[in-house]
């Protein structure tokens, strides 16, 4: 790791930290959709009395977890798709320079993703959003909470990715290992 | 000026081809060309619930919203969601829906101004029928179905033993094919529209009740407050005519679908009135009921939203049976949008 | 500057971005995000990032993308599909390409439970990329062939697109179903002779099995490979039985995999972890890119581009068949960089009027218009059966994989070709039926 990323060394742990915890969050999600999706299946087919609110608790909370937690690890890792179609024809300075811009731009619109995804889940939280299943209520603001924990961290993430990141585009990004 | 109006659906439903379309198309006509529409079709920007937050932030001018998809906003017009089952004649019943809101529920309208909204009016859907891919002979033969339909119909579902199913349109088709439901509930023209008529074999012509919590014109108050006198006047004149195209076509579409389908070996039937003694039976203490409800999400002046609109509706009836609906659009005007005070 | 000018010079910029090796979602969503901006202003831009990817994530049908990944995920690292193709490759020695060519058939029959392009390359794409690589493939061929044999999804039924198309169109789904079968076969007969072709030619591409082995091995092998015919057989059969709904049977899928790996003493720990984690990274990525490709559609929507397209080509007042053509052409341009779904919002509204007023058969142009949004798929810059098999294979590079699409584009021109030079291939099922 380059002299300038230590002093971010520690930071940049604790992210790969909650990032990881984050992905086990979405990991718990899948698991419980999986189970769910089948139990309400079975349910319905064989004991004729599906179970309640299955469509809304997949959609509204496994899924939304599942895809926006894991965000931030998946770009700590650099997982996130790119194609270097005309890139690796560039020379290593052009290269340095659009690898630093995607790292600026990427932190500034998920910066202002996360700004509007906590305006959003504010104005639902406070008119309580909500849907109706067989007449019970059913509560969906909470769930608007996992955009801004996922986008949020995805930010600081890409954040940490542009400061840390070394010269050498072939290298991702390194963590020190605890032992 | 250009106004953008957003639906989740389709430009082919009835809604849009023959209610929205001409609606603008009158508009543009009466203010001279002045007055545009750009559309957005089939949630080209918003799906069904954007559309109302859309309207809400000011980022769409007009759109077809539906209380059910912003429940946490529209505990008063859920009412009209909760009243499914009054729905019968659709000429009848969007008049009565019209009129409640635009003349005499002021807490309805209030809702809709919260939302920086206002409602410009409705039509109903035909009523909707039990449409089932089995052979349907008794009330016998229904215990135990799946059966796909909104939440609204789940309580008379199981009161004859069956299960209700959450499908969304496109997809019934195939869940009904394979089994995964054995009926629907519909409006005649699904067969033909989501091609339900492949698989139904059975369809049920006692009206279970209609759609008719919708707002297919909301309009966001500040674009209505930009707009001159003659634009509102325009769009307040054309809106009845709009209501009557849509109804017109849906009733048109119900007759042509359930003929054409008849003719490839659909049965008709009414259970000998089986069906209908059963609904009966589940509907009494309805009113009550969605009074209750109502009240239990805060809306205090639920049972006289819902006696006014009973009241309207009885109005409508007559009115109807007496002058039938050739003129319909007219005495929208004349009873309703005349009187409008927006 | 007009909204026409701003959606052509967005396109442009998110373009030179994705070549410049942004993320991709990145690319095309900042851009929608800026284009949204500058034409409709900031309240625009805010409501639609408000609203967009919240929605998009809360979607049942979609949910069925990480199941199926999970599925894939768990047959790979509990050996399953090393058995099957291990088995493949005694077995299918003689052919040239004999793996490329039993993915290419597993797709297709895959595409018979699988109503979507991106689940069919998702879960064979899990199961086949990596063995044909450790059997030597060539890496444009294996890729390219799950990216290709990938859109075979939408084209044999059941079909997620067809059934919008047939929404818009007023068509009947069933016979756009009915319809869809003998383009879909056409299409996978092809692509194994150009694969066996090709192979003859350049046997570098899929090397041939030398060793030989013996009957006995041979029969052991196939003994081994029953759990993944299984587990696809849950999937289908789950459907087909009316059990469960296609989204379902991908959870049928799951506990399938889980249980045979658990009965054939291979569900490990470090088999859990890696499923589990391989596949919420996958998820994650294609997440973050569908994202960029729905923002991408409200900006298109903004713009008019469509619009301005489409009144053009009527303009040029074409025959029917001229105007078949050079509207493809059209659909090729956007399917480079629009997602299916998006680029159906956005053509069907404005170009359906116009075939009804030419009378042409809309099962016809149904079938020439899934093909299209299947091209579409594995075309660059945005090819989205691309981006999902480099999310399931990070050390392929996208360019690679886009090369080895070029062959099977080529292929699928053919097939256009024919397609449009015979339309009773198209509407003759459809038409027996009635
Ligand atoms: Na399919
Ligand atoms: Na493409």
């Amino acid at each position: 790791m380059s002299d300038k990323a230590r002093p971010l060394g520690r930071l940049l742990r604790l992210a790969e930290l909650a990032g990881r915890a984050m992905t086990l969050a979405a990991a718990v999600a899948l698991a419980l959709a999986t189970l769910h999706i089948f139990a309400d299946a079975i349910a319905t087919k064989f004991f004729r009395s599906p179970l309640f609110a299955t469509h809304q608790i997949v959609t509204s909370y496994y899924m939304v977890a599942l895809f926006f937690l894991p965000l931030a690890h998946a770009e700590l890792r650099g997982a996130h798709i790119t194609a270097d179609l005309l890139y690796s024809a560039l020379p290593r300075g052009l290269r340095t320079v659009a690898r630093k811009a995607n790292g600026l731009f990427l932190t500034a619109f998920l910066g202002v993703m996360t700004w509007q995804a906590w305006v959003k889940a504010i104005s639902q939280t406070a008119r309580g959003e909500k849907d109706t299943i067989l007449g019970t209520p059913f509560l969906i603001w909470p769930s608007r909470w996992l955009v801004v924990v996922g986008l949020g961290a995805m930010t600081l993430a890409a954040l940490l990715t542009l400061l840390t990141r070394g010269d050498d585009d072939a290298v991702s990004l390194e963590i020190e290992s605890p032992k | 000026q250009e106004l953008q109006y957003s639906t989740h659906l389709p430009p082919v439903v009835g809604v849009n081809s023959a209610g929205i379309q001409p609606l603008f198309d009158m508009v543009t006509e009466a203010t001279g060309g002045d007055v545009t529409v750009k559309y957005f079709w089939a949630g080209q920007l918003f799906d069904a619930a954007g559309n109302f937050e859309a309207i809400r932030d000011g980022v769409i001018d007009v759109a077809f919203t539906q209380p059910e998809d912003a429940q946490a906003d529209m505990p008063v017009n859920l009412i009209f969601a909760d009243l499914y089952f009054m729905g019968e004649d659709p000429y009848a019943t969007a008049a009565a829906l019209n009129e409640t809101i635009l003349l005499d529920c002021e807490s309805c309208r209030d809702e809709y101004a919260n939302n920086n909204a206002m409602f410009m009016g409705a039509h109903a859907t035909t009523p909707t029928l039990m449409s089932c891919a089995p052979e349907i002979t008794s009330m016998d033969d229904l215990t135990g179905r799946k059966v796909i339909g909104q939440s609204t119909i789940a309580g008379w579902v199981n009161s004859f033993g069956g299960i209700q199913l959450d499908v969304p349109p496109p997809a019934r088709l195939e869940a009904m094919e394979r089994g995964v439901a054995d009926c629907t509930i519909i409006s005649a023209e699904w067969l033909e529209a989501f091609s339900l008529g492949e698989v139904v074999k059975t369809v049920i012509d006692t009206p279970n009740g209609s759609q008719f919590a919708i707002s297919i014109a909301t309009m966001n108050a500040e674009t209505w407050d930009g707009l001159s006198d003659p634009v509102q006047e325009a769009f307040l004149t054309s809106m009845p005519k709009a209501i009557e195209g849509i109804i017109d076509n849906y009733t048109e579409r119900d007759a042509a679908a359930l003929e054409k389908w008849q003719g490839l070996g659909l049965t008709v039937t009414d259970l000998d009135g089986a069906y209908e003694t059963a609904l009966t039976a589940y509907l009494d203490g309805y009113e009550g009921r969605v009074i209750e409800d109502a009240e239990a999400r805060g809306v205090s002046n639920a049972a006289d939203i819902v006696h006014t609109f009973e009241e309207n509706l009885e109005k409508w009836t007559a009115i109807l049976s007496e002058k039938g609906t050739d003129d319909y659009a007219q005495l929208l005007w004349d009873e309703i949008y005349s009187k409008v005070d927006y | 500057m007009s909204d026409i000018a701003v959606g052509g010079i967005g396109v442009g910029v998110m373009i030179l971005l994705i070549m410049l090796r942004f993320h991709i979602g990145l690319a095309m969503g900042m851009v929608a995000t800026l284009g949204i901006f500058v034409i409709q202003g900031p309240r625009a831009a805010f409501s639609i990032l408000q609203n967009v990817p919240y929605s998009f994530a809360a979607n049942w049908e979609f949910s069925a993308v990480p199941l199926f990944l999970l599925m894939g995920a768990v047959a790979h690292a509990s050996g399953m599909t090393a058995s099957l193709f291990h088995a493949a490759r005694l077995w299918l020695s003689w052919l040239p390409g004999g793996l490329a060519i039993a993915t290419n058939i597993g797709c297709a029959g895959f595409s018979a439970a699988a109503g979507s392009s991106v689940v069919t390359s998702v879960a064979m794409g899990r199961i086949a990329v990596p063995e044909m690589l450790r059997f030597g493939y060539d890496k444009g061929l294996a890729t390219g062939t799950v990216a290709a044999a990938g859109t075979l999804g939408v084209m044999i039924p059941p079909s997620i697109p067809m059934i919008i198309y047939a929404y818009f169109a007023e068509v009947s789904v069933g016979s756009m179903f009915l319809a869809g079968i003998l383009p879909g076969l056409l299409t996978a007969g092809l692509y194994c002779l150009m694969i066996m072709g090709r192979c003859t030619v350049n046997p570098k591409l899929a090397p041939p099995v030398r060793e030989t082995e013996d009957p006995r091995a041979k029969w052991r092998a196939l003994a081994e490979v029953w759990p993944l015919p299984v587990i696809i057989f849950v999937v289908v059969g789950t459907i087909y039985g009316g059990i469960a709904s296609a989204t379902e049977s991908a959870a049928f899928g799951v506990l399938a995999a889980f249980v045979i790996a658990l009965l054939k003493g291979r569900l490990t720990l470090q088999v859990l972890r890696d499923s589990f984690l391989g596949t919420i990274e996958n998820t994650a990525s294609i997440f973050f890119i569908i994202l960029g490709a729905v923002l991408l559609t409200r900006f298109m929507a903004y713009s008019d581009l469509p619009e301005f397209i489409s009144d053009a080509v009527i303009g040029w007042g074409l025959s029917p068949l001229a105007l078949i053509i050079a509207t493809g052409l059209i659909f090729l341009v956007l399917g480079c960089i629009l997602d299916p779904i998006g680029l159906m919002l956005l053509a069907l509204p404005v170009f359906l009027p116009i075939y009804e007023a030419a009378h042409i058969d809309m099962i016809w142009f149904g079938i020439l218009f899934i093909k299209y949004i299947e091209i579409g798929l594995i075309t660059p810059p945005v090819g989205m059966n691309v981006f999902i098999l480099r999310s399931i294979l990070p050390q392929i590079p996208v360019g690679t994989i886009f090369r080895g699409t070029g062959w099977f584009f080529v292929t699928e021109i053919v097939v256009l070709a024919l397609l449009i030079a015979f339309p009773a291939i198209s509407t003759v099922l459809a038409a027996s039926a009635r």
